[in-house]
């Protein structure tokens, strides 16, 4: 049986809720189609945007969404995207799929959408073929409350008030398709662009850089070295593929246990990347002040059969809830460093928590995991030991459980528990050590198959439900994980 | 001691590089499908023929609505078209 041991009177730092946050680019079908339908289509909208994704977005809390990429960010002049929609240019996106990008998603659409799902917006500039004065007069088309040719130009495109801004981000992935730099070069670019983000008004702008993927330690030595004092946050991006192989990354639906290990152990390595890069952090900003915003994360598989490969359209199953549960895990655990990540993508793209075909719409397994985890928005990490056995395939290892807890401010404590191996339950025996209430409660995400997932013929095969062998202790409680299953205990 | 900085494998050439390829398979999938799980041939034609009028088909080949490559869902007896109010077929 495993041992868990929770610190309840030891609350550490506050789970940014910001770590709940979902990206979303123009790319296939994420923002045209997934969100944005237009005001004249048949599918019910408020100002454009569908009513049942914003919905459903609410209903798990959504508190950041990254916008508008993304590599499509270092390729996006946002003067394109504003003004009557009818006079806005077209053009083709052809590094995503040859969709027409209609520009009829812009900056004002955006943040109505945010508006509407009540998040904060978190815009990406364009570093790689824009101009310091382009990015210059978005910050102050957006935010300025005076009187300037920006502020002008907005109010006459028919918003009055400046919005509130506080999340940017200086390019996007500026050591590949933002620019292909260096890391010395992006520093010294990074310093310039962000030498002309204003603060206007009451408004502080955050200002991410551009950080490294997966374990480029080199890139964050520079960036923190060269340029650590001059921004809020660094970036991280990681995908877990099964086979870690860009031509041949896998099927997200056809898989055996060969590749649901090697997305287990493979998802895993996000803790050792936050460490490496953490480490480094910590060497140029003891304090933890800058920010790991790990702004693009989540699986990536071979797109689905039949499908135009440039939309990265890709189904979702129980394996995609348990990587998305071990790595809100993970970053929980990290709140100290880890301040904001962003799934890749909402709607329709990647490991997406929504997917839609016409006026249809899915919640993916992975929605559930979000909404499950929403309890530790907030709230404040707790300390745990954990002794648990190994979940063993094909001559290797990995742990096999993934555990964070949190408590909130009424004194409620949650625990996400994922059980990695989809052979064997886990009976977990847990400690509270210090107050606790008395009521224990618990919902779960299992299902029999690994490759379990909700279609649009059958939307609810993959639904929390109770989990009814959880028992209050003396000391704590008692309970037993089903095989592939995303836990969330709560004393109230 | 630091990792040498890693030549860098851009995704999106690799996404869009294999549009030929997927079409190829595509091709192979639709031809592929089993006697019960296609429509008859007439039929095919005549969805593909208001696909080819439709003004969400994008590049001659993908449906802008779902992203699927026509061709195939077309030629699918369970699948119908995706455009929401204004089925076509």
């Amino acid at each position: 049986m495993a041992k868990l041991t929770i610190q309840t009177n030891q609350p550490s730092e506050t789970i940014d809720r910001n770590i709940y946050g979902n990206f979303s680019e123009h790319l296939g079908r994420c923002i045209y189609e997934g969100i944005w339908v237009g005001a004249d289509s048949p599918i019910p909208n408020t100002r454009g945007i569908r009513n049942d994704v914003v919905a459903a977005l609410k209903a798990i809390g959504l508190p950041v969404l990254r916008w508008p990429g993304g590599c499509f960010a270092d390729e996006y002049h946002w003067m394109d995207g504003v003004g009557p929609r009818e006079t806005r240019k077209y053009m083709v996106n052809t590094h995503w799929g040859g969709v027409i990008e209609s520009n009829h998603f812009g900056t004002h659409e955006f943040l109505d959408l945010c508006a509407q799902l009540s998040c904060e917006p978190y815009i990406c500039g364009n570093l790689g073929s824009g101009t310091v004065r382009e990015m210059q007069e978005w910050v102050e088309y957006m935010t300025f409350d005076g009187v300037s040719p920006m502020a002008d130009l907005r109010r006459k495109n028919g918003r009055e008030q400046p919005w509130r801004i506080k999340y940017f981000g200086v390019g996007n992935e500026n050591w590949g398709c933002g620019g292909n730099m260096r890391p010395e070069y992006y520093a010294d670019e990074f310093r310039r662009y962000n030498t002309y983000l204003r603060n206007f008004g009451g408004s502080r702008l955050f200002r991410i850089a551009c950080g490294p993927s997966d374990g480029n330690t080199n890139w964050t030595e520079v960036l923190m070295r060269e340029a650590g004092s001059f921004m809020d946050g660094l970036s991280l991006h990681y995908y877990t593929l099964p086979n870690e192989d860009w031509n041949h990354k896998g099927s997200a639906t056809d898989f055996g246990e060969t590749q649901w290990f090697s997305v287990m152990r493979n998802t895993l390595k996000m803790d050792e990347f936050l460490c490496r890069h953490g480490e480094i952090m910590d060497k140029y900003d003891p304090e933890r002040r800058v920010a790991l915003v790990v702004d693009e994360w989540g699986t990536w598989y071979d797109v689905e059969p039949g499908t135009n490969p440039g939309f990265l359209y890709q189904q979702n199953t129980m394996r995609d809830a348990l990587v998305a549960g071990i790595n809100l895990n993970i970053f929980n655990n990290h709140c100290a460093r880890v301040r904001m990540a962003n799934i890749a993508q909402t709607v329709n793209v990647l490991q997406a928590v929504i997917l839609t075909e016409g006026a249809r719409l899915v919640l993916t397994p992975t929605y559930h995991t979000f909404g499950m985890y929403k309890a530790h928005q907030g709230a404040r990490r707790l300390p745990f030991a954990l002794d648990c056995g190994q979940y063993s395939f094909g001559g290797e290892a990995v742990p096999q459980l993934s555990v964070s807890a949190s408590v909130n401010e009424a004194g409620d404590i949650h625990i996400s528990v994922c059980n990695l191996d989809p052979n064997r339950a886990a009976p977990v025996e847990c400690l509270l050590n210090g107050d606790a209430k008395a009521q224990v409660s618990a919902s779960v995400l299992a299902t029999s198959a690994m490759n379990a997932r909700n279609t649009f013929e059958d939307r609810e095969a993959v639904q929390p439900r109770p989990l009814t062998t959880v028992k209050r202790t003396p000391g704590g409680f008692k309970a037993e994980l089903p095989p592939m299953s995303v836990a969330m205990f709560a004393l109230k | 001691m630091n990792e040498p900085h890693e030549m860098y494998f851009c995704r999106i050439c690799q996404a869009a590089s294999h549009l030929e390829e997927a079409l190829a398979l595509a091709c192979e999938l639709a031809d592929s499908l089993k006697a019960g799980e296609c429509v008859p041939e007439a039929e095919y034609r005549r969805r593909l023929e208001i696909c080819a009028r439709c003004p969400r088909l994008r590049d001659g080949h993908t449906c802008g609505v779902c992203g699927c490559f026509v061709i195939v869902r077309a030629r699918r007896r369970e699948m119908a078209c995706p455009d929401v109010g204004g089925e076509r077929w």
